[in-house]
């Protein structure tokens, strides 16, 4: 029989994955038709998950695993050989058992310099499978498109040897690359297919960077998708060298996280201009295939004569950084307040947990820009009833609303500790206290002082704390040590005008959350509640639950402040206390008033027009 | 007997000449010795012979495509017309005219009904400017009073009392049609309307005609203002071969009273004298035209084989001028240096100086050689060729790019002609000048493209200004190698375009050394991809270089040649041959269009070093006035971003 892939049932179509809670067989294993495999559960209920034929058992996810539906939990095969055959013969499927780094470092298959990249490879290749017997050894079909972005463990190939089809499944999630259009054959050390990171390093990578793919053999071999055409001779157009232009330097976006994630400051790019992805894998040592070799030839000149260094001085991806050994983040189930190294908020107590499997592939696709997060948005639209607005308007109310999101907030994120969190390689360090910091920017530079423990601060508690933390910041007070040890942050706009930003998550923590300012929209109050979280350590489920939460909690400030509210004067009773205009006339004008402190902690409302001039 | 005066017989013999000749052809032709048709004037021979016995030596003569007796006439090239009409070498135009395009010192002819009559009134507004007494006379049939450019010209030669004099041929037939079904009113009445004089005669009475005509050539000439002056003929033979409907008894009542053949019959022995003379000239004309050669096969023409590449110096651009004010500085400076430069155009004077402003300023100075029209698109530049083929430089301002279809005959069928049906005996070295493009939501006749359809016409060629070259970069060197008819499209969001040769880091702005130089924008690194632009597609083309790079880590080479054809493909040739992928922005609509003709130039000659090639154009819908609909259908930085991210990954992006 052929060796078949074990899905979850779908118990719930609202649930788009199950956490794996118990394996009831072991790998290699037996086991009849019907036979309970494992204990799943999703978030309605836990269930049985049945085999769906009998065979030999071979596991693809561990217990405590989340799951999404489309991926396989283990692979049952008529018989261990069969089993063998269909997990050596997909070349790289290893992967999908082991971790990506076992798998790269095991079967040599990963292209370049995988000694010093190992598990950051940004392109695994997929050789012809093993299992399949020594005959001419073919590819059937593509199961996805060209450049498709395909999951860990997706079957991406059709391969037909020996009389056996198999299918060849990704080793890792990324953007596949075939070398031409099925049927094609594969020989001993042929490829089956590349997976890339993303489609900018496939593009870096295979589809070839600069310079003109030639009509010779090798660019043949690795275009290898249409006919040759008999060129004239494109070096007719560029036997003429160009002169240099200048010594600008200039990263694009991806370069630079990759730069950036490498520790390769600007300075290394010196003399490239324009730096693309490409030029960076180049100072890495990353070198493209051979079929590329007119680039790679072009930039080992470019190289030679700015006298750049060679990829042997570069700092590989993956070393370790100063302090940070890799054996002290295997560590066991709790961290100290130190040895984090670069990776986590310094000085605060955390247990670390291992990461799931498919959790640590998405986060080693991302491992070439370690210290960048994988940034995520999730963002909810709430519908208020204006209470942001009333209170700043209000005397004694002026940011009552905003304590109220901290406080929430920080209650929360014990129940959500994926965002109170931070990201180590394989690991996610979970912080043991909830230290929020709250972002303030009202003219002395942007600071983050941080409520520690705000968890289990009173409301009050909350309050009190934020006004002293704006007087400070307004004095230039703040110390560095009520600005260390955040482990969540706060950005809040709903005292101006902003709908919403794009918050940056901040170094050593998981998730950032934004409030955007209260507008009007077809007669009723919205604003919108933003959480930026690194993928890695989250994702958008609990991102978008953690809102949920969070708005239901704030309604019922709301309707409390309404309430209080209800006694006191009305927005159009307030004035700037600059140029004494009404709120209705700034509104008019198109100006707005700020709840700002003076120097003896009292609130001050300024309009946007004299704040303006005064801090301009 | 009837005894002549030696004028009458000098006319006999001039129309006998014509006739014999004619009727020679029609002998070849049924022997399959001529190529095409001929439509003969056997008939109507009188009334060339009278109008060029009235003519002096200076005037100009412009005929249409019965133009054989006016041609004979006028300049007594019989061997070189029977040459050229059996397409041999040795023809007045080397055997490119034939019949209808006919050249000669100053005489032509074209094929086109109406489009002649503002070249010919071009012609005399140039004997105008002069101060000359020379004056213009232009042939046209009573069919030809159909035309719309007749009547443009008519009011314009009135208004700017030009010596023209407009010779109309009533044969009442327009081809096979009898002019009572189609022509309503009355002929000259059309004219004196416009005030001009109008001056009358027939083919049948002989000395009258002779007497009218030097009438109305003298008053023409005397007076610097046009006339007209109608004859009455008859066309005895078929309009072309076999097309003639008409009652053979009633053509045989025109035969009956055509004063050559009644000279014929009661001067026979002074008819027989003459018969033979020119029999014998016409015998030997038809061997050695026989005798001669076709002319030599031909090369491509205009367009250029594929030279080197160009060599290149930085862009330094120190003025911060608005484009539209540089036009108009450049206009003054060569005005003053260069006195055969005449602009022409709707509502140029000052004030306003133009719809764009490129003319502010220069009727002030100039005031005689700046001259505003009627809404006469085909008159500005009709009268543009006629001063062009007499040496001047035209500027023709159309004032929106939209208009320039109602000026598509005077530069398809006149301008783009003239130089290679005439056999390189003139040049045609007229500037068209027109403001294209959307992004101002004037909607969908004033905000188009449709330069494309301007393109590819032999011995023309187009160019396109954009921000990144100083006007005077552009239009000096044209003023200084005009040899043909031009067209300069001036994208109009450039006007308010401040020019500048600031560009983004990372990238130097450089041009050709070619006349009219290709702006390159080239990076610090190799290219990744060429995107290849021109005119207003420039700024869009540089935003999205910076945003391909900045956002999907593509370096591009942006390469903006200023002349679109003939197109030299050399300075694209080069950045793709590095590059290996290419992309082609142009605003306009883009089937058949100009970033076709990149894409396939750049195949034919890269091959498989191309690796993808994608454009970017208007989608096939009128351009919306509607703001947003607008700024979604022309390509804008994204869609050139996408675009080139497409050819990055050798996808196609979804057109468009």
């Amino acid at each position: 029989m052929a060796v078949v892939e074990q899905f979850a049932p779908q118990n719930n179509v609202n649930d788009d994955s199950i956490t794996v809670l118990t394996r009831k067989v072991a790998d290699g294993d037996s086991v009849s038709p019907g036979e309970t495999l494992m204990v799943a559960e999703t978030s309605k209920a836990s269930f049985d998950v049945p085999a769906e034929s009998g065979g030999v058992v071979k596991w693809l996810v561990a217990e405590g695993e989340d799951v999404p539906n489309e991926n396989p939990l283990c692979l049952i095969a008529g018989s261990a050989e069969e089993l063998e055959a269909a997990v050596v013969g997909a070349g790289a499927v290893g992967a999908a058992v082991g971790s990506a780094a076992e798998s790269a470092g095991s079967n040599g298959d990963i292209l370049g310099n995988t000694g010093s990249l190992g598990a950051a490879s940004p392109v695994v290749e997929l050789g012809a499978p093993a299992g399949l017997s020594g005959e001419a050894v073919v590819v059937t079909d593509w199961l996805v498109p060209q450049h498709a972005e395909v999951e860990l463990g997706q079957p991406i190939a059709r391969v037909k040897g020996g009389g056996k089809s198999v299918e060849v499944t990704a080793p890792r999630a990324g953007v596949v690359a075939f070398d031409r259009p099925a049927p094609y054959p594969v020989g001993a050390d042929g490829v089956v297919a590349r997976v890339a990171d993303s489609q900018a390093v496939l593009r870096a990578f295979v589809g070839g960077g600069s310079g003109a793919g030639r009509s010779d053999g090798a660019a043949q071999t690795q275009a290898g998708q249409g006919e040759t055409y008999i060129a004239a001779d494109p070096d007719r157009y560029t036997k003429t060298p160009r002169k240099a232009i200048g010594s600008a330097v200039r990263l694009s976006a991806a370069a630079k996280t990759l730069a950036d994630g490498h520790g390769l400051a600007e300075s290394r790019f010196a003399g490239m201009g324009l730096v693309r992805v490409t030029d960076v894998m180049r100072l890495l040592g990353v070198s493209a295939p051979a079929g590329d070799a007119q680039r790679s030839s072009t930039s080992g000149k470019d190289t030679a004569s700015n006298g750049r260094p060679g990829a042997t001085d570069v700092t590989p991806l993956g070393a370790p950084s100063a302090g940070q050994a890799p054996g002290a983040a295997s560590g066991g189930a709790s961290g100290g307040a130190s040895g984090g190294g670069d990776w986590l908020v310094d000085g605060v107590a955390y247990r670390e947990e291992p990461m799931s499997r498919v959790k640590r592939m998405e986060a080693s696709l991302l491992a070439e820009s370690q210290r960048t997060v994988a940034l995520s948005q999730v963002s909810l639209l709430v519908g208020g009833r204006g209470v942001f607005g009333r209170c700043r308007d209000t005397p004694g109310f002026a940011g009552r609303m905003s304590s109220r999101v901290i406080f929430e907030s920080a209650r929360l994120l014990r129940k959500y500790p994926e965002l109170n969190a931070g990201y180590r390689p394989k690991k996610v360090a979970f912080y043991e206290p909830v230290n929020v910091g709250y972002a303030i920017d009202a003219g002395h530079g942007l600071k983050v002082p941080v409520f520690p423990d705000a968890d289990r601060m009173s409301l009050e508690g909350v309050h009190a704390l934020k006004q002293r933390h704006v007087e400070r910041y307004l004095a230039n007070e703040l110390d560095l040590a009520e600005l260390a040890g955040g482990t969540f942050t706060i950005t809040d706009l709903s005292e101006q005008g902003a709908w919403a930003l794009n918050p940056i998550v901040n170094r050593g923590q998981s998730a950032i959350l934004a409030v955007g300012g209260e507008h009007e929209i077809g007669g009723s109050v919205v604003y919108q509640l933003l959480l930026a979280f690194d993928h890695r350590v989250s994702d958008g489920r609990t991102a978008s639950a953690f809102l949920g939460d969070l708005r239901d909690r704030l309604a019922g400030h709301e309707e409390a402040l309404l309430q209080e509210l209800g006694a006191t004067p009305g927005p159009s009773a307030v004035t700037c206390s600059g140029c004494f205009k009404p709120v209705a006339e700034l509104r008019a004008m198109g100006h707005h008033l700020l709840l700002t402190l003076d120097a003896s902690a009292k609130e001050k409302r300024l309009c946007s027009l004299c704040l303006g001039g005064w801090s301009g | 007997m009837q005894v002549l005066d030696e004028q009458a017989l000098a006319a006999y013999e001039s129309a006998m000449l014509i006739r014999r000749v004619e009727e020679r052809l029609l002998e070849l032709f049924a022997q399959g010795k001529l190529f095409g048709t001929v439509h003969t004037c056997i008939g109507q021979e009188l009334v060339a012979v009278a109008v060029a016995e009235a003519l002096g030596e200076r005037d100009w003569v412009f005929s249409n495509h019965r133009c054989h007796g006016h041609f004979i006439a006028r300049t007594d090239q019989v061997e070189g017309l029977i040459a050229e009409i059996m397409g041999k070498t040795t023809g007045v135009c080397g055997g490119w005219g034939g019949s209808q395009h006919l050249c000669y010192e100053r005489f032509f002819s074209n094929g086109i009904q109406g489009g002649i009559v503002p070249c010919a009134a071009g012609l005399a507004l140039s004997e105008k400017l002069a101060g000359t007494d020379a004056i213009a006379a232009v042939f046209i049939g009573e069919g030809t009073l159909g035309e719309g450019v007749v009547y443009e010209t008519a009011n314009l030669i009135s208004k700017w009392s030009l010596p023209l004099l407009i010779v109309l041929e009533n044969n009442r037939f327009s081809q096979s049609t009898p002019q009572e079904t189609t022509i309503a009113g009355d002929m000259a009445a059309r004219f004196e309307a416009f005030g001009i004089e109008a001056f009358a005669g027939d083919t049948w009475h002989l000395p009258e005609l002779m007497g009218v005509a030097q009438k109305a050539a003298g008053y023409v000439r005397s007076q610097s203002r046009p006339a007209l002056l109608i004859v009455e003929t008859d066309r005895l033979k078929a309009h072309s071969k076999g097309d003639d409907d008409r009652d053979p008894a009633q053509v045989q009542g025109y035969w009956d009273r055509d004063l050559l053949r009644r000279f014929e019959a009661d001067s026979p022995e002074d008819a027989g004298i003459l018969a033979g003379r020119i029999d014998e000239r016409i015998d030997r004309a038809v061997e050695d035209a026989l005798a001669a050669e076709y002319p030599p096969a031909v090369g491509y023409g205009d367009e250029p084989p594929v030279v080197d590449p160009p060599s290149w110096s930085p862009t330094v651009i120190e003025t911060r001028a608005r484009v539209g004010e540089a036009l108009a500085a450049c206009f003054h400076e060569w005005m003053g240096k260069d006195e055969r430069i005449v602009m022409l155009g709707e509502d140029i004077l000052s004030p306003y100086g133009g719809a764009f402003k490129a003319t502010l300023g220069l009727s002030d100075a100039y005031p005689d050689r700046v001259k505003t029209t009627t809404i006469s698109e085909a008159a500005i530049v009709g009268f543009g060729n006629g001063l062009a083929l007499s040496g001047m430089r035209p500027v023709c301002e159309i004032m929106f790019g939209d208009f320039l279809t109602l000026a598509a005959d005077q530069i398809i069928n006149h301008a783009a002609k003239f130089p290679r049906m005439y056999n390189g005996q003139v040049q045609v070295p007229v500037i068209v000048r027109t403001p294209m493009g959307g992004g101002r939501g004037y909607g969908p006749t004033h905000s188009q493209s449709l330069e494309k359809h301007f393109l590819g016409l032999p011995q023309t060629q187009v160019l396109a200004l954009h921000p990144r070259i100083e006007p005077s970069k552009l239009y000096g060197p044209l003023f200084e190698t005009i040899d043909r008819m031009t067209l300069v499209v001036e994208n109009k969001l450039l006007y308010a375009k401040r020019l500048s040769s600031d560009v983004a880091p990372g990238w130097a702005l450089e041009q050709s050394g070619e006349v009219f130089p290709t702006t390159r924008l080239r990076p610090a690194s190799e290219p990744d991809v060429t995107v290849v632009c021109y005119g207003g597609a420039l700024p869009v083309t540089e935003e999205a270089a910076v945003k391909a790079f900045e956002q999907h880590d593509v370096v591009c080479e942006v390469v903006c040649p200023t002349r679109l054809y003939p197109l030299n493909l050399a300075p694209v040739l080069e950045s793709v041959a590095r590059s290996g992928r290419l992309v082609v922005v142009e605003e306009g609509h883009g089937f058949a269009a100009w970033g076709s003709e990149v894409v396939s130039g750049v195949f034919m000659e890269l091959g498989s070093a191309v690796r993808s090639a994608q454009r970017v154009y208007a989608p096939a819908h009128p351009i919306p006035s509607c703001g947003p609909l607008e700024k979604q259908l022309l390509p804008n930085a994204q869609g050139v971003c996408d675009a080139v991210v497409a050819a990055m990954e050798g996808r196609s992006h979804g057109g468009g």
